[in-house]
């Protein structure tokens, strides 16, 4: 009876920290969403958490946008930009995974090094000669900067992290597959792939977080409004010659927040287990 | 062994083969239209007034959604006017505005028509003067005698040739809290003979004994430099702080001595206040979302671009402001202060449309339609058409006109521009302040470390 009450007793304390970090954590996105409702003078002029006045306008007008392109066709756009650059990003990294993981060639050694170096690589240093480089493809303000780099797997972090993973997978279920006739490649979509899952959603949810939330790649490869991201779209109205109604700006992004949000939450089994599990070997 | 490896070249080639196939198809079906449009903009220029072949513009400004409103109506209403040309705008915020624009123009894509900073087109045409037309080429297509000459001469003209057509008058000028001064009992001077730069500090003293918590002037780094150091020395030495043609300094180390010392006078006696207080607000014009300034007890004026007197203003509603007058020492050789412009409109040399988009730039300064629509969105209109219009429309009024008619009616100062308007010699003026502000050096020590670096920076430069 009474270690029962004392592990009653630890239960509640643990889950009274947990409930103060956590609220501690979502303080900035519930003081984001409040912000919504409050003029400029409120949101500057005072600490209140909650607003004087609750009314939607902000998120009618800041939807509105413009008036040209609303945010509507941002989020279309950023849709449009993020799904197949995740889809194509799981597909290519996982077959170039497979081969780092699974096979002996030649200069495998070498690739795999030059794998891990251009993960070292800097974003900043190769923005310019990817310019000159889609520039003189004509790939400027279209999708496909985004596109093709993950149709030909660069993005190194992930393609490391399902090498992990793989070498996590009993070589003996190949040998097996491979005693019964399969090929190469289907020891790999009927055998491999399948017990892969955990660690494709990883990559596929970290890739699809970091591509919509990307805001120098967009900046710097879409120039025309009617093809703006979101990330891009929530920079239009802050400018330090006209009056920036704060409001619209935080309903905006709060709007902008929510799908991460809610995919965070859908997912979240993945997400930890994808990241438990690639670092274990068998 | 061998049947792996061959099964998985097989797989890479099919990989590889479909990114080739998309690169491939992709590049094709852009240069034929690079191509269809080449063509297509010849025989436009060819028959401008039979039959037109569909134009298409690229626009490029930044600025809030007000401007960004204003400006779409503009281009719509220019649109079914012409309507073979379409404008596909590009704007966005003045953040990372001149990187993009830069990378632009370096690899040659930047948009048909371009908003342009004051000061760096200096520096654009200085590297490579194939970036702009120059707009007096094209005087049969745009009016030019609708601007004031004199204006135009000082402003987007760079050896002769107009590169730029200012889109507006502003100028750093000097706003106050009236509510405030009054409440303390600070009268500004109503003229610009009884202001002068003790003034500032005597006012500022006469605030301290009312309130120690209060400042008399809000003011960051930034405009330190602007506002009163370049300002300071050109009534000292009536020289531009960098003489472009010789490319040496326009002063003395005495007289920068003086000017720095004159700021450290001004922290000394609490008229402005410790830059590590607003050092979070000081960069990119935003003192005006310093919580201090939106409750209008702390600070008085505020030194800044009459185009954001708007903005400044606003933050406060509750606060009445006026506009005041700038500073300017009893033996002037130069007024200091000057009517400018906040940007410019150039178009790009490389675009295959230059007459279209003349076109467009005259519709948007001459036509009254235009200025109905654009009103004062970039300041008050330069050209005598958007003025009227404006007037008659009664939106020449407010804090923004105010500082715009004392810059134009007292203040002639010479417009700096060139050198010391580059991006690196700003940053040794901003240096210099924070250090005299941080109290890291007496004004003899950081003037001669200034000074070495702005004449290594000319050296650089030669």
């Amino acid at each position: 009876m009474k270690k029962k009450t004392k592990k009653r007793i630890n239960l509640i304390i643990t889950y009274v920290i947990i409930t103060f970090i956590g609220v501690l954590m979502l303080y900035p996105i519930l003081w984001m969403f409040f912000a919504a409702f409050k003029t400029n003078e409120e949101i500057f002029g005072s600490l209140k958490l909650l607003p004087e006045s609750f009314s939607l306008d902000s998120f009618i007008e800041g939807w509105r946008s413009t008036g040209r392109t609303t945010y509507t066709d941002y989020f279309i756009n950023t849709f449009k930009m993020t799904v197949p650059t995740t889809l194509l990003t799981v597909m290519t990294c996982s077959l170039v995974a497979y081969g780092f993981a699974r096979f002996r060639f030649p200069g495998k050694k070498l690739l795999f090094m030059l794998l891990i170096a251009t993960l070292m690589l800097p974003n900043a240093v190769i923005i310019i000669p990817r310019y000159s480089l889609y520039n003189s493809l004509g790939w400027l303000d279209t999708y496909l900067p985004f596109y093709i780099p993950a149709l030909l797997g660069t993005y190194p972090f992930f393609i490391f992290m399902l090498i992990q993973f793989m070498r996590g997978l009993p070589r003996d279920l190949d040998e097996s597959a491979y005693m019964d006739g399969c090929g190469t490649f289907r020891v790999y979509w009927n055998i491999l792939l399948p017990l892969q899952k955990p660690a494709l959603f990883s990559a596929g949810l970290f890739q699809f977080l970091w591509t919509y939330n990307d805001y120098m790649n967009p900046l710097i490869f879409i120039s025309s409004v009617k093809k703006y991201v979101i990330s891009l779209a929530l920079r239009l109205s802050l400018d330090a010659e006209s009056v920036v109604v704060w409001s619209r700006v935080m309903a905006m992004a709060f709007v902008a927040v929510l799908p991460l949000i809610i995919l965070f939450f859908a997912a979240q089994k993945y997400f930890v287990e994808g990241i438990a599990t690639t670092g274990m070997k068998g | 062994m061998r049947k792996i490896s061959r099964v998985l070249a097989l797989v890479m080639c099919v990989i590889l083969m479909a990114g080739l196939c998309a690169c491939g198809s992709d590049t094709t079906g852009t240069t034929t239209a690079a191509e269809a449009g080449g063509t297509a903009a010849g025989e436009t220029s060819a028959a401008l007034d039979e039959k037109h072949d569909p134009v298409t513009l690229r626009f490029m400004w930044w600025g809030g959604d007000e401007r960004a409103e204003a400006t779409l109506k503009a281009i719509e209403a220019f649109e079914a006017k012409y309507d073979w040309i379409t404008i596909e705008p590009e704007y966005g915020s003045s953040d990372g505005y001149q990187e993009k624009l830069t990378t632009q123009l370096s690899s040659g894509n930047a948009a048909d028509i371009i908003q342009m900073g004051p000061g760096w087109l200096p520096g654009y045409v200085k590297s490579n003067d194939n970036y702009f037309i120059d707009f007096n080429d094209y005087a049969d297509r745009i009016d030019l005698t609708t601007f004031e000459s004199s204006f135009l001469e000082q402003n987007g003209n760079i050896g002769g040739k107009q590169y730029g057509l200012p889109t507006g008058i502003s100028g750093y000028s000097f706003i106050y809290n009236k509510t405030l001064a009054d409440k303390a009992g600070i009268l500004f001077p109503d003229s610009k003979e009884e202001m002068n730069w003790d003034t500032l500090i005597e006012l500022g003293k006469q605030l301290q004994a009312y309130d120690s918590s209060a400042y008399l002037v809000d003011i960051g780094d930034s405009e330190l430099a602007a506002c009163i150091m370049r300002p300071y020395l050109l009534q000292l030495t009536g020289s531009t702080m960098v003489v472009d043609a010789t490319a040496e300094l326009g002063f003395t180390e005495e007289e920068l001595v003086q000017c720095l010392t004159y700021i450290k006078d001004l922290y000394d006696n609490k008229v402005i206040p410790p830059l590590a207080d607003i050092a979070a607000y000081s960069s990119g014009d935003s003192l005006q979302t310093d919580p201090k300034w939106i409750s209008g007890e702390t600070y008085v004026g505020m030194f800044l671009s009459s185009s954001t007197a708007e903005v400044a203003t606003a933050a406060c509603p509750d606060c009445e402001f006026a506009a005041g007058y700038m500073p300017v020492m009893s033996s002037a050789k130069n007024d200091g202060f000057y009517a400018n412009c906040p940007q410019y409109m150039c178009v790009s040399k490389s675009s295959e449309h230059i007459e279209e988009a003349v076109m467009f730039l005259d519709y948007f300064y001459n036509s009254e339609e235009a200025a109905e629509i654009l009103t004062t969105v970039r300041s008050v209109p330069p050209t005598s058409v958007g003025q009227s219009v404006c007037a008659k429309l009664g939106k020449l009024e407010g804090i923004a006109k105010d500082t715009v008619d004392i810059l134009q009616a007292s203040y002639h100062g010479t417009n700096e521009m060139g050198m010391t308007t580059e991006e690196e010699y700003g940053q040794i003026l901003r240096d210099m302040i924070s250090q005299i502000a941080y109290g890291q050096g007496t004004p003899e020590e950081v003037a001669k470390n200034g000074i070495t670096l702005m004449q290594n920076f000319l050296d650089s430069k030669n």
